[in-house]
């Protein structure tokens, strides 16, 4: 009982965090996701009305393009006023690419501002002409069915009216990225959930395969250093847990890349990439990433897991175990490490779900890795707002997951929190 | 009756019982020391230098040029055994020029060529092998104004035509470029240097360039015929005289060489530009255009600066990056920026938690419980992920991105303090202060915030490192503040599409900015440990 609580209440907890998160996401960058989702029905508008163009082969009678204009102007601008300045630069556009003269571009931008009825026969003769001609009709009509899409989705709102769209939006992941594509999966998919689901796996092979290797070495030396407090062996564990948390993982990275790819060459330079479809290769590729974040992380874990060894030592159980005899052995086994189990799967657990929002990711980059950090760098230099953006959210919820599910485990160990 | 202590006297008292508690930490001292090292050094970059100078001439990567590139530290070449080229600098002589006007039979018309030489002797006096060879020219071009007059048909056939020769200790000439045009020179500029022409009534009138001789497109080079004519019996390809080239052209050419056994060859070396024009004119045409062309054409000299460069194998005390710029300047600009940015953050951010959390374990209640949910929340949020989103939408500058990690930063110590803040809370002191009416903020920050300053110093100190790091990490990512030189932006520029100094071999680039990094936040983790271990209750006790 006292655990399903429990639960229900870190869950309740980390959604809410999320979804702070993701408003704050939406609360800073809705004038970009406006414009990219704008964008995104503006490409696919043109697309239909340039199919529906093709079908007709002729161009609409002038009577319908001046609705759509007055439609426009006297209708939707009230909610939208983006929507009549959007027509105006549209049919200026057209009519200077028809004609390619900007006087009379501007000079019937001007006239659309006015009634009809007040026009001059010569005005009205002269938008006769031109709204008709070539592509300017359809332009009208993109940016008429635009604004009637936008409207229809509530778009024209304040951006804080239109939080629950964004959510579901990035929620899940229905953006289209710039230019970024899908390498392995849906092949060339511009879709930012297939670019961003295919490398999770990557990232998380990487880091979990360090973290285990790190933690298999890390758990028997902690122990072992544990019971040697003071000395020196115990001073270098300190030492490097500090110098391995002040320096740039990634410039660690190029060092070991430098020495082992270059120098001494006895590792598989990351400009040599593998072909990732086969395991082997990979595996390959992975000895020089995998031993740099073992080397990096094995003194931080070992570090911690002595803290917490010794700290569990000086318990009073442990002073009880002693008393009755027991061996030294399974006072430290039985005893202290069912003890200290919560808080040390805590703590590397949580290094797993860091290494996802910290620097380490950055590491990938250095390894040309095919993962999540690569990604970042990749769209921050194309500038793909909606792939970062993707990013911005993945990487909360992976890190909010990685808590919950070691909330769950650490109530579960406890017996504290178990009981209620 | 003991006097009460003055203000001043209970400062340096309580001061000097720290540093007696604190003297006692050995690796604390170590660490003082250290941090003694790093402040002083920005401080004398920031007093000793002109620091707003030194920043803007070593963001402006074009006034390096004149230095080597990417050549190792002087101290690590002695240390390998290579002999040491220093780099130096020669200067022109303007030669006289040669005249010839000849008539062409029958008519007014004459045929005139005009050449002008500039010389410049240059010496290599080390067997160290220079790096490279940059010429620098700034040359008047009387082409545009030509192809004026000859639109108005007052001059024809207008040339002018360059050559570049040098000629070596053992008197072989090689040509570099032979009467070349103006715009196969402007080729020779790609891809590395800058040309600027300026311009003056729509007229080039001058041509800067800075060419470095590694960096020629090589089918603009004869040279390299010259060489493969010198060594046809070796039968080598031209590919490899070129990839070469500079190497080859600077050293004694033996068989050796092709295999890239260079013996420097010492002595003077002449590198003579040649700048040759020819026109024909009409004699009898009296327009006074034409009279002022001719007279320039014969009289004025078009080479203005011509300089040649030899550039050295090694650099200073770590060598110089891609760009010619000092490393080891760069890394002492990025001291200063790295205090600023670590300490700066660490201080706002737990000033900031202290405050907060001494208020919401004082005041308790329903506001502590709100307090620390909104704690709870800013916990739990990405930072990395939500920097670079940040900045990759903003482009925050460097006091905006301290402001951001400060915003992100201030919940860490605010837990632990305020349950130091419950604790103290109870104890009789403050319920004496109660007792004689002292208000709420007076017995905050008078009474608990005093007590729980230590322990934020010391987390304080031990914040520092991760403040650097972040900012460092954004930095590689490309999105720190360009006008800012630290570290972290040393780093990026080391890795790019097309450089990789790891690749490369140049570890005298990418390892020190890491290693100040390393050190300063070292530094910072082991003052802090120093400071944690005398007053963090926790470990006190134990």
């Amino acid at each position: 009982m006292g655990y399903a609580r429990f639960v229900a209440l870190r869950t309740i907890n980390l959604m809410i965090v999320l979804l702070i998160v993701l408003i704050i996401i939406i609360a800073l960058f809705e004038g970009v996701l406006k414009s990219v989702t704008i964008y995104e029905i503006k490409t696919n508008v043109r697309q239909e009305i340039l199919a529906e163009k093709k079908q007709y082969k002729m161009n609409p009678p002038f009577e319908e393009v001046w609705s759509y204009i007055t439609e426009i102007r006297d209708e939707y601008s009230k909610m939208y006023p983006k929507a009549w300045l959007d027509l105006k630069s549209s049919v200026y556009n057209s009519v200077f690419d028809e004609t390619k003269n900007e006087t009379l571009a501007n000079y019937i931008t001007q006239l659309i501002e006015k009634d009809f009825d007040e026009l001059s026969e010569k005005e009205k003769e002269i938008l006769r002409t031109y709204l008709t001609k070539g592509d300017v009709p359809w332009s009208v009509k993109v940016a008429h069915e635009t604004t009637l899409l936008i409207i229809g989705m509530g778009l024209h709102r304040p951006w804080y009216a239109n939080i629950p769209f964004y959510l579901k939006k990035i929620f899940f992941l229905e953006l289209r990225s710039n230019f970024l594509t899908s390498e392995i999966w849906n092949q060339g998919s511009r879709n930012v959930r297939d670019i961003i689901a295919e490398k999770i796996p990557y990232s998380i092979l990487l880091f979990t395969t360090s973290t285990v290797i790190a933690l298999s070495i890390a758990l028997p030396l902690g122990i072992f250093v544990a019971s040697r407090a003071g000395k020196i062996i115990d001073n270098a564990v300190a030492l490097s847990a500090i110098i391995s948390s002040s320096l740039p993982w990634w410039w660690f990275a190029m060092i070991m890349i430098y020495v082992f790819a270059y120098q001494l060459k006895i590792l598989r330079s990351p400009a040599d990439l593998p072909s990732w479809s086969d395991p082997l290769d990979v595996l390959h590729f992975m000895i020089l990433p995998v031993m740099t974040i073992v080397i990096l992380t094995v003194g931080t874990d070992t570090y911690v897991i002595r803290n917490i060894v010794i700290s569990t030592l000086q318990e009073d159980f442990v002073t009880t175990a002693r008393a009755k005899g027991l061996k030294e052995r399974d006072v430290l086994l039985k005893h202290v490490l069912r003890a200290a189990a919560p808080p040390i799967v805590t703590i590397l657990m949580l290094s797993i779900a860091m290494s996802f929002v910290s620097g380490a990711i950055i590491t990938e980059v250095v390894f040309n890795w095919r993962g999540l950090g690569r990604l970042y760098y990749n769209a921050i230099y194309g500038k793909d707002v909606p792939v970062i953006l993707g990013l911005t959210y993945i990487s909360t919820f992976i890190y909010l997951a990685v808590r919950l599910i070691l909330d769950l485990i650490y109530g579960f160990l406890d017996p504290r929190i178990k009981a209620g | 009756m003991p006097k009460p202590l003055s203000r001043l006297s209970e400062f340096l008292y309580r001061l000097s019982d720290a540093w007696l508690e604190f003297k006692r930490v050995k690796f604390g001292i170590a660490a003082l020391i250290l941090l003694v090292i790093l402040i002083s050094a920005s401080l004398y970059v920031l007093v000793a230098w002109d620091y707003p100078k030194e920043v803007d001439r070593w963001l402006r990567i074009q006034l390096w040029v004149e230095n080597p590139k990417t050549v190792p530290p002087c101290w690590f070449l002695s240390m390998t055994g290579t002999p040491i080229a220093e780099t130096a600098a020669y200067s022109f002589t303007p030669g006289r020029p040669e005249i010839s006007n000849e008539s062409i039979e029958g008519t007014t018309f004459y045929e005139a060529s005009i050449i002008h030489k500039a010389v410049v002797p240059a010496e290599i006096k080390s067997p160290g092998m220079p790096s490279d060879v940059r010429i620098k020219l700034i040359m008047n071009t009387l082409s545009e104004e030509a192809k004026k007059l000859e639109e108005e048909g007052l001059i024809f056939g207008f040339t002018e035509k360059y050559s570049l020769v040098i000629i070596r200790p053992d008197n072989l000439n090689f040509t570099l470029v032979h009467d070349a045009s103006l715009s196969t020179l402007g080729n020779l500029t790609y891809p590395d240097t800058i040309v600027y022409y300026e311009r003056f009534e729509q007229k080039i009138v001058k041509i800067q360039k800075s060419v470095s001789l590694k960096n020629i497109p090589k089918e603009h080079l004869k040279a390299v015929e010259e060489l493969a004519q010198i060594y046809k019996d070796y039968n080598v390809t031209t590919d490899v005289i070129a990839s070469a080239l500079t190497e080859l052209i600077l050293s004694e050419l033996t068989p050796e060489a092709l295999k890239g056994e260079y013996k420097v060859l010492q002595g003077k070396y002449l590198f003579i530009l040649t700048v040759n024009r020819t026109l024909i004119y009409d004699a009898a045409n009296p327009v006074p255009e034409l009279r002022s062309f001719i007279s320039k054409v014969k009289d004025e000299n078009p080479v203005r600066e011509f300089k040649i460069y030899l550039l050295g194998n090694c650099f200073g005390f770590l060598g110089t990056d891609i760009f010619g710029r000092d490393v080891f300047k760069g890394v002492l600009l990025g001291v200063p920026w790295a205090l600023i940015i670590g300490l700066s953050v660490a201080f706002l951010a737990i000033m900031i938690g202290a405050i907060y959390a001494v208020v919401a374990g004082y005041v308790g209640g329903y506001v502590e419980e709100v307090m620390l949910r909104v704690v709870d929340v800013i916990n739990n949020l990405p930072a990395l992920p939500l920097f670079i989103a940040i900045q990759a939408f903003i482009g925050l500058n460097i006091w905006g991105i301290i402001g951001l990690m400060v915003a992100l930063y201030w919940t860490g110590p605010v837990l632990t303090i305020r349950a130091m803040v419950l604790q103290i809370k109870e104890s009789t002191y403050i319920e004496a202060a109660k007792s004689i009416g002292a208000g709420p903020l007076r017995i905050i920050f008078r009474h608990i915030l005093p007590q729980v300053l230590p322990y934020a110093f010391a987390i304080m100190a031990l914040s520092v490192p991760s403040a650097i790091l972040t900012e460092a990490g954004l930095s590689f990512l490309g999105l720190g503040d360009p006008k800012t030189p630290t570290w972290g932006k040393m780093l990026q520029e080391t890795r790019t599409p097309n450089w990789d100094a790891a690749a490369s071999g140049w570890w005298w680039w990418f390892i020190p900015p890491g290693l100040a990094i390393a050190l300063v936040g070292t530094t910072f983790i082991l003052l802090g440990r120093a400071l944690e271990t005398i007053y963090n209750p926790r470990l006190r006790k134990a």
